[in-house]
């Protein structure tokens, strides 16, 4: 697995490419905003990040099935696209620094030490695409592409949507959360 | 020209003043008239030449025949007053004079407007003292809540609006623009008249429900007992949590204690994460140490002066179709209700809105000036 910097990873992805990921992942989360009150109540997490999920699936499913760059892998449940065999994307809830939030299944500890799958493209970068929500979970605070190793967040993009954007500014940001200086704790 | 026969009222020479917020000395400075003779006058002391009533009247910039109406105005008793403690002396008497010129608007109109007609339902006085069905011994405002939602026979979920409840029980509910975010409702009972609810319009709808809730239950278990303050709106305040968030409903959501259970559950019921938290901890599904964490969260996140999920605001019709009962049906045009409600047309259009005097732009429902 490789392991690249942000801008070398970052600006390989198309912007078109990454407004169309932004607008996924904030369509699952509205689409799941959108369920009923009274049902809602009902969900915990776990089921509202899995619908959230299945939402986002969904959406990427219905804008990426045509493109010539994009190729749907899925191995032992586990779903990835793969852009152009340069970079693997995966969908999945995580906090501010771009870790993932949920149960880390053994797929997705497979995913982030990079260990090799016959479908994966072997020199691929393995990033994973997610939301930060607010604090009761109702709103998006950022849409992220990260790289985690192992149990590390090496970085973590932020896309800005278009109505945040100045004039010139690029697409995505960088928000990699800093590291504390070994011995200050 | 002094109306003839009318007799200058000195009660609304003061009313006048304090609602326009000034002070004796500042309405002595605005005017030829000194403070000592303005004094006299609003005593009753002395009866004022009709130059005197023109000069104020000018200057308060209300019409001559407002000095002249008959009544009186009605204090508030403390109890009905939110969140009063920090409010100065001054706002809180300005604030008064609007809602007792509100109050005799509404006094006036009533006469040709029969509310029977709109208010299917009652508000009631209840006595503590007295049987209430269900409950043992001397009735909790939690009894009395949950009694109240049968006799209104309001079916299981949230309310789906508090102001609509009031106004079909017999309850008028006025926005106004208290110009002070220290206060966010009054109340008053008055022989003769429906149940006024003063709303301020600057606060949040969430906290308008529960404000709401808050002084229908002063109005319910306030009338005909009165106790200690403190203990009177701890009474208001479960009365609201009970009538907005049945206990069992409740209890039986409450699975989890996080914001985001709250934030899913404020959308169903309407009512604010703070009052939530309140009522969980008034009815010990929570622990102290979850209670303290989440009002340290919320401080954090600001939430304490403004949450997400802000539902829709709820507006009174009833006020608004007085009006026009009165300008559609009667055939009163906007300077006969200038003059029925002895108000400048300034005033009229803030304090009613667009619709009798067809203004494009939405005006405040009652403005205060400092």
């Amino acid at each position: 697995m490789s392991s690249e910097s942000i801008d070398a990873a970052m600006d390989r992805i198309s912007n078109d490419l990454l407004v169309h990921i932004d607008e996924i992942t904030r369509s699952g989360f509205n689409r799941y905003q959108s369920i009923p009150a009274e049902l809602k109540i009902e969900l915990g997490p776990r089921a509202q990040a899995a619908c959230i999920y299945d939402f986002m699936m969904a959406e990427a499913d219905r804008r990426f099935r045509d493109r010539s760059d994009l190729r749907s892998i899925e191995l032992r449940g586990l779903q990835v696209w793969a852009i152009d065999d340069h970079t693997l994307l995966r969908f999945k809830k995580m906090d501010a620094s771009g870790m993932k939030q949920n149960y880390r299944t053994k797929q997705t500890r497979e995913y982030d030490r990079g260990d090799s799958f016959a479908e994966f493209p072997p020199e691929a970068i393995r990033l994973t695409v997610g939301y930060f929500a607010d604090s009761t979970s109702s709103f998006i605070e950022r849409v992220q592409i990260a790289y985690q190793r192992g149990r590390k967040v090496d970085w973590c993009a932020a896309i800005v949507p278009a109505e945040q954007r100045a004039e010139g500014q690029r697409i995505w940001q960088d928000v990699t959360t800093q590291r504390r200086l070994t011995g200050t704790g | 020209m002094q109306p003839a026969g009318e007799k200058f009222n000195h009660h609304l020479l003061v009313l006048a003043r304090e609602s326009r917020g000034h002070t004796q000395a500042e309405l002595s400075a605005l005017s030829s008239i000194a403070q000592g003779t303005v004094s006299k006058y609003e005593t009753g002391a002395a009866e004022p030449p009709y130059t005197f009533v023109e000069e104020i009247a000018h200057v308060l910039d209300y019409p001559p025949s407002f000095f002249y109406e008959a009544g009186r105005p009605y204090g508030f008793p403390p109890f009905h007053y939110r969140r009063r403690k920090k409010l100065s002396a001054k706002v809180l008497g300005r604030i008064v004079a609007q809602m007792n010129i509100r109050r005799m608007h509404i006094q006036k109109m009533c006469v040709s407007f029969d509310l029977r007609n709109v208010a299917t339902n009652r508000i009631p006085e209840v006595d503590p003292d007295e049987y209430v069905r269900g409950a043992k011994g001397r009735p909790a405002p939690e009894d009395i809540a949950r009694n109240l939602r049968e006799m209104w026979m309001l079916p299981r979920g949230p309310i789906p609006s508090v102001v609509e409840l009031i106004e079909g029980s017999g309850g008028i509910v006025i926005h106004c623009d208290f110009g002070s975010d220290l206060i966010d409702a009054m109340s008053q009972r008055i022989d003769g008249l429906p149940i006024l609810f003063f709303v301020n319009t600057h606060a949040p709808a969430d906290r308008v429900r529960h404000t709401l809730a808050h002084e229908l239950g002063h109005m319910v278990l306030h009338t005909t007992t009165l106790n200690d303050d403190d203990v009177m709106e701890a009474e208001a305040d479960a009365f609201a949590g009970a009538l907005l968030l049945p206990k069992e409903e409740f209890r039986s959501q409450l699975r989890r204690f996080d914001l985001r259970q709250l934030a899913n559950m404020k959308q169903y019921w309407k009512v604010s994460m703070a009052s939530m938290a309140v009522r969980a901890d008034k009815l010990n599904l929570i622990t102290p140490y979850q209670s303290k964490s989440f009002w340290m969260e919320m401080g954090k996140l600001g939430y304490r002066t403004r949450e997400p999920h802000e539902p829709e605001h709820e507006y009174g019709t009833l006020l608004r179709r007085m009006v026009k009962y009165h300008t559609d049906k009667l055939g009163y045009s906007a300077d006969d209700m200038c003059k029925l409600l002895n108000v400048n047309r300034k005033d009229y259009v803030a304090m009613y809105g667009d619709e009798p005097m067809r203004i494009t732009e939405k005006a405040p429902l009652l403005r205060l000036v400092k």
